[in-house]
């Protein structure tokens, strides 16, 4: 006997279901809220446990590499945040919850995901110290990122119109509570990082917690690390810290704190500017007065007044150097005289003519020669004989050898 | 080109001169230049302080709109 009906393994069935549910994309990542019980921690680190309600109960199981990671003690009783994935177990026919990460319901849960989150951010750097730039000084426009519609955004503009007047805001406004906050707040962040604005406010008013949530997500914060402009979060009252604090430039205790740091004081910095033009004018106007001074000084000294003073000293020193050289001269003159004196003396003791006085003669050739040799003369050659008085003409009759 | 001071930085600058001015030990003509400079500067610092004029600005779907404009819807 044949019997023709299809039929499936009991493997088949479980196959097509667990692939039914894990297509299913809500199944794929949920957070399901319950209270723990039947909490059995194996030895080999897996945790089992059912979720349930009034209304029935959910198998969960989470592997030792998930639990670990576990912030808090699980047990019977309490109320737990399951996030995971719904899969079935083969073996017994069952779907459960792979759980994946668990918080403690309630406050609590707001609290532990706080410090995780803000410890794996952290360890990622994005609240570095030395990531935090300076506000600009004095910023021609600001963005602000906040509710329209808030008691924050009207502080704010308050402020920065008492302090000074004229500077440009721009507001991007956001949801800054509830589900659809963080999207709503990255999105505005997004805009205002395309604008020319020189700081960005991101902010809101004091709140719940829960209210302020917005700002520890992670998206808020990792959108606001990521900021090309320098900026400010101004998130509730001065006790509430957010990680969006931690991740702007500068974080500021209340929106109103955040305009007082955004803009400067008009008025002062015009009273700084006054000063500064006061001491620019008085310290040229003193500077010049100085040189002037020291130009009359230059120009009353007696030197200046009387300018011929200057020659005398140059007119003594012609009148003492021609004295000298006048007396020079003469000095010289009367030296020559002396010398030609003693020359004149000496020339006329040599003279001819003093010997010709005591009567010697001087006998000339008829041309002129005189003759001081016999050898230059012949017998009967008429010769000239000069005398201290008068000249002869005589015939020489005979010669005798000296 | 040279770049456009800051508020900031043309009011360090402002300063440097004023003190230079007042210590003296500079010639006549580098005096007068430094003025001139400082002149200028007060100026910029001055159209800082004065040239804007009040701009609140809300940007709703893309387009700039007046702040009164929409409180007032």
């Amino acid at each position: 006997m044949s019997i023709n009906i299809n039929f499936f393994t009991v493997k088949e069935v479980n196959m097509y279901i667990k692939n039914l549910l894990q297509g299913d994309s809500l199944l794929a990542n949920i957070w399901v809220k319950g209270e723990i019980s039947n909490f059995k921690a194996h030895s080999s680190g897996h945790l089992y446990f059912t979720l349930k309600d009034e209304s029935g109960t959910l198998r969960c199981v989470m592997f030792r590499s998930r639990a670990q990671r576990l912030q808090f003690q699980p047990t019977h009783g309490m109320e737990v945040l399951s996030r995971g994935y719904v899969s079935v177990f083969e073996r017994d026919g069952q779907y459960q919850l792979y759980v994946e990460e668990m918080l403690p319901a309630g406050a609590g849960a707001l609290h532990l995901a706080y410090e995780q989150l803000k410890e794996k951010l952290s360890k990622e750097g994005l609240f570095d110290q030395t990531k935090k730039r300076p506000l600009p000084f004095l910023p021609q426009s600001i963005g602000i990122v906040t509710s329209l519609t808030g008691a924050a955004l009207k502080d704010m503009l308050t402020i920065i119109k008492r302090r000074f007047p004229g500077v440009t805001v721009l507001i991007v406004p956001a949801i800054v509570q509830g589900k659809e906050g963080p999207p709503s707040i990255c999105r505005a962040l997004d805009r205002v990082y395309q604008e020319p604005v020189d700081v960005v406010i991101v902010g809101r008013g004091g709140g719940s917690l829960e209210e302020l949530w917005c700002f520890n997500t992670e998206e808020v914060v990792r959108k606001i690390s990521e900021s090309p402009i320098p900026i400010i979060s101004a998130v509730g009252h001065e006790t509430d810290f957010t990680l969006a604090d931690l991740a702007a430039d500068c974080r500021a205790a209340t929106p109103s704190m955040a305009a007082e740091l955004v803009v400067p004081i008009k008025d002062e910095l015009f009273f700084k500017l006054n000063q500064l033009q006061n001491r620019l004018n008085r310290s040229i106007t003193n500077y010049l007065a100085q040189e002037r001074q020291r130009v009359e000084f230059a120009a009353y000294r007696p030197i200046m007044r009387d300018p011929f003073r200057l020659l005398t000293g140059f007119q003594q020193e012609m009148d003492n150097l021609l004295t000298r050289l006048t007396q020079a001269g003469k000095n010289k003159i009367i030296d020559e005289q002396s010398r030609i004196n003693l020359l004149a003396g000496k020339l006329d003791a040599l003279s001819p003519l003093k010997t010709m006085a005591r009567g010697y003669a001087l006998c000339f050739k008829e041309d002129g020669v005189l003759i001081n040799s016999v050898e230059q003369v012949e017998v009967g050659e008429t010769i000239k004989v000069s005398l201290k008085k008068g000249n002869l003409t005589c015939l020489v009759r005979e010669k005798e050898e000296g | 080109m040279e770049k456009k001071l800051t508020y900031e930085e043309a009011v360090a600058k402002l300063e440097q001169i004023v003190e230079q001015l007042e210590q003296g030990e500079i010639s006549l003509e580098k005096s007068v230049e430094l003025f001139t400079e400082g002149m200028n500067l007060i100026k910029t610092c001055n159209l800082y302080l004065n040239e804007a004029e009040s701009k609140i600005k809300v940007l709703v779907n893309g387009e700039y709109q007046d702040l009164q404009a929409i409180q007032e819807d």
